[in-house]
């Protein structure tokens, strides 16, 4: 009190707190900066990580390229250069260049009087010709005319003579510039590989430390729908995805696995959220991966999951090559039927995936139908149908309404007509003509494991015979569609003694166990409305047709914006599942009644996924989202992709690929067929491959297999009768055209004339090549005993009315190109000739003259008739 | 030219070099074979002519050969492990060739070095192919449709794989290929003989194309030969 009194407050002195407080605010000032330079910006230091690394990586390949170094070579080809060099300072040299020089400056000054000599000329011409109009001539001038002529032709002789000279003097002087030029070109190749690790080495050293950023202009909208760009730093971090030497680095420096995928998606101009998703502007890894912030909108997938994302620019496209996760996960969730029950966009249109219900009575007894419906694993444990657990009760009535409701003598079944079958004559068939394509039976389950799903794309014939009845089999495999008008079953056009061995021996496979008969009322009006009320309440409808359910809706929600549902629209009921997105679904599809409870029933019905098949299903769903970048950027789904889809989508329900490899899937009939030779033919390439007529011929109508035009027609396993209507192959032929980027034309393939000099050339190319030892032709067909058919090679009879001209020469040239692993060798490798004799050694025209001999092959072209 | 030929002595030099001058040795061995033979089945060569007249007596099999000592032939045997991340370039070696004789490949099992090259010749006045069914090396597939026609190949990666002719079906043969070149094929008398190994010690593998691989260990010391011998048994 006293000392405040005492001092004045003007006297008082106050330095020491200002001095205090700006030492903090300097120091607060200091610590800001600091902050703002260094601690809040922790990529610097990850980038200097990385240019360590790097350096050190690329440091040592530089070394071992030094060591490899031929300096010897290096030493000669330098003594070269300087030997070259000095003599361009040769006195010969310089004479040379200055004859050159001279030759030059004469030239100039030659064109020059030329020119002059011309002007007079026309000069004197002009003068000529107005004399002659004005009728009185002037010879003067014509004289004139004649002698700057005569100058002109004078000059012009030697204008080319010195052309001539200079440029035998340029000759001279470029061998010596060639003789240093080829110097130093050696010397740049043998220094190539230290130059190219120097070269990086320098650029990662003086690279500067900076924020790398992609930006997308217009790549998102915002929530108002305005155009809105996107913002990618992630290799800002992410700097080794291009560097070759970073594939055993750790995170975040390893090199990107997928380099052939970047190659489409330029990561310098793309970015890398459009595919991985994150935070892209965020410069933390926490926050750019999501990982700090559990309500992050779009957390990095991982593992498996990164391939949702193909979906935001290919949703139309169920198969991409180069990501064959995504395509098996689309494949999947089409084959499972999913889109019965759900809408899903893109899949509203695919077909029914289980029979016709309509004609169950006169298939199978009440008390198969009863046990199916109650538990279908328990008959089939692979079939694709799920349970549904419904109680004996529930089973019953759906029972009693399928009876009551199935179409009444539809079909007709001779009694009897099965007899006097050979059970093994009938194993034989079974197992040869191609019914293991589809259908497992007992141990035989190879093909299902070759394929790699959970489940059978036809049913699995292991109890058949306590299924339906020999008769039935018997018109069964003679024409499924006689009996089911949409059964995907093809017609294997098996004998009537062929089909009565079948179905002898298909009755065999029994299930061995007994059950209680079940008491099914079908006049019990009240069991058959229960039975309604449940098929429609179940939605079976989704993937049968029912007789009077002909108009049912899906039963269940749509699936459009799946991937973006958040956790807190899930329902765990009384689970401990931890709540997130990925365990929900996991649950799900494990137990899909997982989350019921007493008030909350579920009606999903319970599948028997595996694993993989879960995370896959997963996937999918993960990419169900409203997502999609702006028109800008998406390739566009034009005639060829949609007649790729459409093509690839009924080859899909045919299940040709059972058989057949076509876009590098399938081929699944190779798990039980061992040689090579007698697979069916891998249809890479087809539409370029072979005549349109041709393969609108054999799909309508492929009988030939088995006859002695055939194309091998020492095959057992017989490409089936797909009865396709004309609708169908027009949708087949333009998927495989577009696969080989051609369009369907008319291509006259009949006025094909070899040429007739090239002919004889032809054949006795064909002759030293042998390639009878191999191809059967109408000159050579082997006998019985004569050669092992599984050495054998395609019949060339018809080559004429089934190959395109131009597929035959690119195929000779390199088969294997074309298809790869095939038995076909190359007899031209690399493009060059064995007969250096022969067309002088011109490999192209050789193979050209093969092609014109063997489409003489087989003699006169049946017609055909032509396509649309 | 004379600059690869000095080059390929330089570096011959330096690999005989580092045999004899890290103090190895020699792995010497035999690979027993217990039980009895099975029986080889005779090759029937009625498909193409040129082949059977190339033929007085039968020909059998070659998938399994009992030499009459008790001994396996076609055994390839070679250094699995040990030789820790050393880099051997077979770039110089000489010069292997795999003949295609009377319709059948000599010899049956070969061995190699990456980047050695392999001489294939048709010594047959008849097609023959010889596709490679390699999965990590790219396959080829050549025709040689004239006698003497030659294809020389090389080979980058570590692997071993069936070769075949696609025109004549039982012909066969194996081809190894391996980043060092310590390895050895058996013989007549079933006894294989590793040279130069530099002391240390080896993982030693045996293969054969019917009975699989086996293993075991071996320590090369400062001198003289290490002993190995495998036994398989008929199945
Ligand atoms: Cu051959």
């Amino acid at each position: 009190m006293t000392r405040r009194a005492s001092v004045p407050i003007e006297q008082r002195s106050y330095g020491i707190y200002y001095a205090v407080f700006a030492g903090f605010l300097f120091l607060g000032t200091v610590w800001a900066v600091v902050d703002e330079v260094s601690t809040r910006r922790p990529w610097k230091e990850t980038q200097r990580e990385y240019r360590a690394l790097a350096a050190a990586q690329l440091r040592e390949r530089l070394d071992q390229a030094h060591a490899q170094f031929d300096s010897s070579a290096a030493a000669d080809l330098s003594r070269q250069l300087a030997a070259a060099q000095d003599s361009m300072n040769s006195p010969a040299y310089a004479l040379l260049t200055r004859a050159y020089d001279g030759v030059l400056e004469q030239l100039i000054r030659e064109n020059r009087a030329y020119q002059f000599a011309k002007s007079r000329g026309d000069e004197a011409y002009y003068f000529y010709k107005k004399s002659v109009h004005e009728g009185k001539e002037d010879p003067g001038e014509k004289e004139k005319l004649t002698r700057n002529e005569a100058e002109m032709a004078a000059h012009m002789a030697l204008v080319t003579r010195l052309e001539a000279s200079r440029d035998s003097i340029a000759a001279i002087v470029n061998v010596y510039k060639d003789r240093v030029r080829q110097a130093q070109n050696g010397l740049a190749d043998l220094r190539k590989t230290i130059d190219r690790w120097e070269g990086k080495l320098n650029r990662v050293e003086s690279a500067p430390i900076e924020i790398k950023q992609v930006m997308l202009l217009g790549y998102d909208r915002n929530p108002f729908n305005d155009p809105k760009a996107r913002i990618d730093r992630c290799q800002t971090c992410h700097l080794g995805w291009n560097e070759e030497v970073m594939e055993d680095a750790p995170e975040p420096f390893k090199n990107h696995p997928l380099p052939e995928l970047l190659a489409l998606h330029k990561p310098e101009t793309f970015g890398c959220t459009p595919c991985h998703r994150g935070d892209g502007p965020s410069l933390t890894p926490g926050g750019a991966h999501g990982d700090a912030d559990p309500y992050a909108e779009n957390p990095l997938l991982r593992g498996k999951d990164v391939w949702a994302s193909c979906n935001e620019c290919h949703e139309n496209e169920s198969h991409l090559d180069g990501a064959p996760v995504f395509s098996s996960a689309k494949r999947l969730v089409i084959e499972s039927g999913c889109a019965g029950c759900h809408e899903i966009k893109g899949y509203t249109e695919l077909p029914r995936i289980g029979p016709d219900l309509g004609l169950v009575a006169g298939k199978a007894t009440p008390d198969w139908i009863f046990r199916w419906v109650r538990n279908p694993k328990e008959y089939n444990p692979h079939t694709r149908m799920p349970n549904f657990r419904f109680t004996d009760d529930q089973a019953q009535a759906i029972t009693a309404y399928l009876l009551h409701a199935a179409k009444k003598d539809t079909i007709r079944i001779t009694r009897g007509a099965a007899a006097q079958g050979d059970r093994e004559r009938g194993r034989k068939v079974f197992a040869t003509v191609g019914c293991m394509a589809c259908h497992a039976l007992g141990d035989e389950t190879k093909v299902r494991e070759q394929r790699g799903t959970s489940y059978d794309i036809a049913p699995e014939l292991t109890r058949v015979g306590s299924k339906v009845s020999a008769d039935w089999i018997y018109e069964w495999v003679k024409d499924p569609r006689r009996l089911n008008p949409t059964t995907k079953m093809p017609k294997l056009r098996l004998t009537d003694q062929e089909a009565r061995d079948v179905a002898a021996f298909l009755t065999t496979q029994r299930d061995s166990r007994v059950f209680e008969s079940m008491a099914i009322d079908t006049a019990s009006v009240t069991t058959v409305s229960r039975g309604e009320g449940l098929i429609r309440e179940y939605g079976c409808a989704g993937c049968h047709a029912i007789p009077g359910m002909e108009k049912e809706g899906r039963v269940s929600v749509a699936l459009s914006n799946f991937g973006r549902k958040r956790v807190d629209e899930m329902d765990y009921g009384d689970t401990k599942v931890p709540h997130t997105w990925h365990d929900w679904i996991t649950n799900k599809l494990k137990d899909s009644r997982v989350f019921q409870t007493d008030r909350i029933l579920q009606k999903m019905p319970v599948f028997s996924f595996s694993d993989d098949e879960i995370a896959k299903i997963r996937l999918f769903l993960l990419s169900e989202t409203k997502d999609e970048p702006d028109k800008r950027f998406l390739k566009p789904f034009d005639a060829r992709l949609q007649a790729i889809e459409t093509g690839r989508r009924l080859v899909y329900s045919y299940r040709c690929q059972q058989c057949h490899v076509l876009e590098q899937e399938g081929g699944h009939i190779g798990a039980i067929i061992e040689e090579t030779a007698f697979l069916p033919p891998p249809l890479t390439g087809e539409g370029k491959k072979v005549q349109e007529q041709w393969l609108y011929a054999f799909l309508k109508n492929p009988s030939t297999v088995g006859h002695p035009d055939a194309v091998r027609f020492w095959l057992n396993t017989r490409m089936p009768t797909f009865s396709f209507t004309d609708d169908e192959i027009g949708k087949i032929m333009d998927y495989f055209l577009a696969l080989s980027n051609q369009q369907m034309a008319i291509h006259d393939y009949q006025s094909f004339t070899p040429d007739p000099v090239l002919l004889p050339v032809g054949r006795s190319i064909f002759n030293d090549f042998q390639c009878i030892k191999c191809h059967p032709t109408n000159e050579k067909m082997p006998g019985p005993g004569s050669a092992a058919t599984n050495d054998l090679a395609p019949n060339l009879t018809n080559v004429r009315s089934r190959l395109k001209p131009a597929w035959v020469v690119e195929w000779l040239a390199d088969p294997n190109k074309l298809q790869e692993g095939t038995r076909m060798p190359s007899f031209f490798p690399d493009g060059q000739s064995p007969l250096p004799d022969v067309l002088g050694g011109d490999a192209q025209k050789q193979m050209t003259a093969i092609r014109d001999y063997v489409f003489t092959l087989g003699g006169p072209v049946r017609s055909n008739a032509s396509v649309r | 030219m004379t600059r690869g030929i000095c080059l390929g002595a330089l570096v011959g030099a330096l690999l005989i070099g580092f045999g004899g001058g890290a103090r190895g040795g020699d792995v010497k061995g035999k690979v027993d074979f217990e039980g009895t033979a099975p029986k080889s089945t005779r090759l029937m060569m009625n498909a193409d002519p040129v082949c059977m007249k190339a033929h007085k007596d039968p020909v059998y099999t070659e998938d399994v050969v009992v030499n009459p000592n008790k001994t396996l032939k076609n055994v390839l045997v070679y250094v699995k492990d040990g030789l820790g991340g050393k880099k051997f370039d077979g770039s110089s070696a000489a010069k292997l060739s795999l003949e295609q004789k009377g319709c059948q490949y000599f010899p049956h099992v070969i061995g190699i070095q990456t980047g050695q090259e392999l001489d294939v010749v048709n010594d047959d006045p008849t097609l023959h192919n010889v596709h490679s069914l390699s999965k990590v090396n790219s396959q080829f597939n050549a025709a040689q449709p004239k006698q003497g026609m030659r294809l020389v190949k090389k080979f980058d990666k570590a692997e071993t794989f069936r070769v075949k002719c696609e025109v004549h079906g039982w012909m066969g043969a194996y081809i190894g290929v391996f980043e060092h070149p310590f390895f050895a094929v058996t013989g007549e008398d079933g006894s294989f003989t590793i040279k130069g190994l530099p002391a240390g010690e080896y993982t030693l593998e045996a293969w054969h194309e019917k009975y699989g691989t086996q293993t075991l260990k071996v320590k090369v010391g400062g001198s003289g030969e290490a002993q190995a011998k495998f036994t398989y048994a008929a199945k």
